[in-house]
């Protein structure tokens, strides 16, 4: 299991707690790293702004991505990392309430590896992170760093 | 020619003769005048001896000389009867003759009386010389006169004679050359009129011949009481009859009855009689009783003397070309378009009277001007344009112009024309489409309001699809942190809860997830109303198979009978279908729950020309008195303590059925299970059954 962080971008503070504990009670002890917005998490990735001098040699393990967010919204977001060497290659999951087709659409043709829909019952939500976790923190094999 | 030679020969020998009849009389004159003179000077010289001599005897000559001169003067008046200026002359000879007898008597009275010396004197005498002067002088006149005409007619004896020479001998030559001429002539006429009779031998022959085979024209002699005496092959085809059948029968047989009776027949061989020919176009019966309609004519055969001799009948079959004619005036006249001639100088020939209905003009008002003064100002130079076209060969479709109408208004015309093989007429149809024309002009009216109405449509789906979207998204993340929340607190702190408290929990929890079953199918209920459709085959049979494993696999422990029928396809939206039958079947299901032998059944039929699915099943049913509120949003016929749902299930079932042009309907009795059909009408058509 890797220790490299999560990146969870959501503007909702419940969901962050939520999936915080979700991650806890399922034994998912990497460090979450929370964005509040498109910004945020662009500046984190890119080590600008806000994160400006973060120590660029850690790549989160998995990006989880909400797709409304303030300021810039997550299709943005995945547009503009799979539009960059560095952040070409790293796993990115849609994980949203938006069940609409053409967000499921765009998100996958923009190079998401994943897309999860958060279901309102908190338990359903529990085990899709938990399954999450297992795949992407567990079972897969992450691709070589970017130059 | 020969008689006229032989005139101009008479008269000029005549002319001959009678000019030398003249010339024998001139000298006869000549001689008596020279006679006259000789018994003058006979007389003289004997008067002359008497007065020498004295001697009486010496007077008898000279009274004989006297006589004679008497005499010869006579007989030259007699002569010159015919010419007064010699008869003048002669009164002026016997004058001057009468004084020298006188004088001379006294001279020889003088010579009785006084001797010798006084009748010298007097013989002497100036007054008798001059006496005999002028009676030498008048005879010298007279001779004169006679000689001149004697010149002339010497020469007119001359001319005379040469001319009937001339005559004489060039007729003659001229009568051979004649003789030789018609000699050569006579020759040729019987030649001539040899081959004329075997060429009227061929041509009344050919003539026959070609009488005989003549097939477009019945042509037939008549004897003078309009009995037939020969008939052709055109007859044969035209009438019907045989020349053996009918030749000999009256020619009245080819009339119709009425104009049998009315004595038609004669009263037109009267007409013939009277003019020479009568001519007609009218009806004809033929052997078998049908008519034809034919022109006739009929003329008046006569002898040279003008006893008529017969008739002869030429008669042919225009019914076609008079059908042909029919036809084309009932078209022309019964034409709902307008239809038209027009010559090359501007002028319609013909209009049908579908013109005057359109336009309002009388036939003769709209002959009476060029067809341009009648058309729109805007449209004359396309007009001239298309006429120049046609002219040239090229054909007109669907040209359009607008044509005045007598009370001032435009009609618009489309037009197709042609010309005449001559390209100096215009064949022309026209339809009025003045209310196409307006028609298309609300068409376009409405389009464009619907363009203006679909784009506030589109705006307003954009925004139900915005409002949609938060409502997936906005509205469901608070309950989840609602039941996220509600489910930490019971496990994190459940033991310091007592169980009143974790009830109320529960229900939270429970009653945010039926919010969150609620904004599901609301955003389901949206999205059958907004989502394209792709009609394509479906199988529903296998459709409604894969709905119940699934529903089977939801509730592994229910036990229900189900039966699709197979093959069972539909042209719909493979995905809306699947919605209703989701719904269908999952109430089905859900309805048949306190059914111990639970029944499903899945089949299609045909409902008229519809062809109808149905969903069966033996559960609760409802009561047919709320029926109509089955398909409303959010109406709901069970308590929710009995059966759970949201009450938008078969509204969305209805909205999909709807996008398909279908209907949906249901039977049912409370506890006697619900029977539910519907159609896809409008795609029924590519429906296919299988057994």
């Amino acid at each position: 299991m890797t220790n490299k962080p999560i990146l969870l971008v959501e503007d909702n503070a419940d969901d962050e707690a939520l999936t915080r504990r979700a991650f806890k009670k399922n034994n998912i002890l990497n460090e979450v790293i929370a964005a509040r917005d498109g910004v945020e998490a662009l500046d984190y990735l890119f080590g600008t702004g806000s994160s400006a001098g973060r120590d660029m040699s850690v790549d989160p393990a998995v990006i989880l991505l909400d797709l409304k967010l303030p300021k810039v919204d997550g299709l943005e977001v995945l547009r503009q990392l799979r539009a960059d060497p560095r952040t070409r290659l790293l796993p990115v999951v849609i994980l949203t309430s938006s069940r609409e087709e053409q967000d499921l659409i765009k998100g996958y043709s923009l190079g998401a590896n994943s897309y999860i829909r958060k279901p309102v019952d908190f338990a359903q939500f529990m085990e899709a992170v938990r399954q999450l976790g297992l795949y992407w923190l567990v079972y897969n094999e992450g691709a070589p760093r970017a130059a | 020619m020969l008689c006229v030679l032989g005139i101009l020969s008479y008269r000029s020998i005549h002319q001959f003769i009678t000019s030398a009849g003249w010339n024998d009389h001139s000298r006869l004159v000549l001689a008596t005048i020279a006679q006259v003179s000789d018994e003058a000077t006979k007389a003289e010289s004997s008067s002359r001896r008497y007065v020498i001599t004295g001697n009486e005897g010496d007077l008898s000559p000279y009274r004989a000389a006297v006589e004679g001169v008497d005499s010869k003067v006579r007989q030259l008046r007699e002569l010159t009867a015919d010419n007064p200026r010699q008869q003048q002359r002669l009164d002026r000879f016997e004058l001057q003759r009468d004084e020298i007898i006188a004088v001379t008597q006294g001279t020889l009275n003088l010579r009785r009386i006084g001797g010798f010396e006084a009748a010298q004197r007097a013989v002497l005498s100036d007054e008798r010389l001059h006496a005999m002067q002028e009676l030498r002088k008048v005879l010298a006149e007279l001779s004169d006169e006679e000689e001149q005409l004697l010149r002339e007619r010497s020469a007119a004896e001359q001319h005379s004679a040469r001319r009937a020479i001339t005559v004489i001998s060039s007729g003659s030559a001229l009568a051979l050359v004649l003789v030789a001429i018609s000699g050569w002539k006579i020759r040729q006429e019987l030649a001539a009129r040899a081959l004329a009779e075997s060429t009227l031998r061929e041509s009344e022959e050919r003539f026959r011949l070609l009488v005989a085979s003549a097939k477009e024209y019945a042509i037939l002699m008549m004897d003078p009481e309009g009995r037939i005496a020969t008939w052709n092959a055109g007859a044969q085809r035209i009438k019907g009859y045989e020349a053996k059948e009918i030749i000999g029968q009256d020619f009245s047989c080819f009339y119709p009855a009425e104009d049998v009776q009315r004595g038609k027949p004669q009263l037109e061989l009267a007409r013939a009689t009277e003019t020479g020919q009568y001519q007609e176009d009218g009806w004809r019966v033929r052997k078998n009783g049908s008519r034809f309609w034919a022109s006739v004519l009929i003329t008046c055969m006569r002898d040279p003397a003008g006893k008529i001799i017969g008739f002869s009948k030429i008669t042919r079959d225009l019914t076609e070309r008079m059908r042909a004619e029919e036809h084309t005036r009932h078209f022309f006249t019964l034409s709902l378009d307008l239809l038209c001639i027009a010559g090359a100088d501007g002028y319609f020939k013909h209009v049908n009277p579908t013109w005057e209905a359109t336009l309002g003009f009388t036939e003769a008002e709209l002959l009476a001007r060029p067809y341009l003064d009648l058309i729109h100002p805007d449209d004359r130079k396309a007009t001239i344009a298309a006429a120049a076209g046609l002219r040239a060969g090229n054909t007109v479709i669907d040209f359009e112009n607008r044509y005045r109408c007598r009370d001032g208004s435009y009609r618009w015309l489309t037009w197709k024309a042609a010309t005449s093989a001559d390209r100096q007429l215009t064949y022309a149809a026209a339809r009025d489409i003045t209310n196409k024309k307006k028609t298309e002009e609300a068409i376009a009216q409405m389009n464009l309001s619907l363009l203006r109405g679909n784009a506030q449509l589109e705006a307003a789906n954009k925004e139900l699809e915005a409002f949609s979207y938060s409502v997936s998204h906005d509205l469901r993340a608070p309950l989840r942190g609602i039941d996220g929340f509600s489910q930490a607190m019971l496990e994190d702190y459940g033991a310091q809860l007592d169980e009143t408290a974790k009830d109320y929990l529960q229900r939270v929890r429970l009653a945010t997830q039926k919010m969150g079953q609620l904004i599901d199918d609301m955003l389901n209920l949206s999205r059958v109303t907004r989502s394209e459709m792709k009609i394509e085959r479906v199988d529903v049979s296998a459709m409604a198979a894969a709905v119940v494993a699934e529903l089977q696999r939801s509730q592994p422990d229910r036990h229900v009978e189900v039966r699709i029928a197979d093959g069972i396809t539909a042209s719909a939206d493979s995905r809306l279908l699947r919605v209703v039958l989701d719904n269908l079947i999952g109430n089905a299901w859900k309805f048949t729950a306190r059914q111990p032998a639970a029944r499903i059944e899945v089949e299609c039929k045909q409902n008229g020309a519809e062809l109808a699915y149905v969903v069966r099943d033996n559960g609760a049913g409802f009561d047919m008195r709320f029926a109509h509120k089955l398909f409303g949003a959010f109406q709901r016929l069970h308590a929710s303590s009995d059966f759970t749902g949201t009450g938008i299930g078969l509204a969305t079932v209805q909205r999909v059925i709807n996008r398909h042009g279908g209907r949906i309907w249901a039977e049912a009795a409370v506890d006697q299970g619900a029977t539910f059909h519907f159609t896809l009408a409008a795609f029924s058509q590519a429906l296919s059954r299988a057994a």
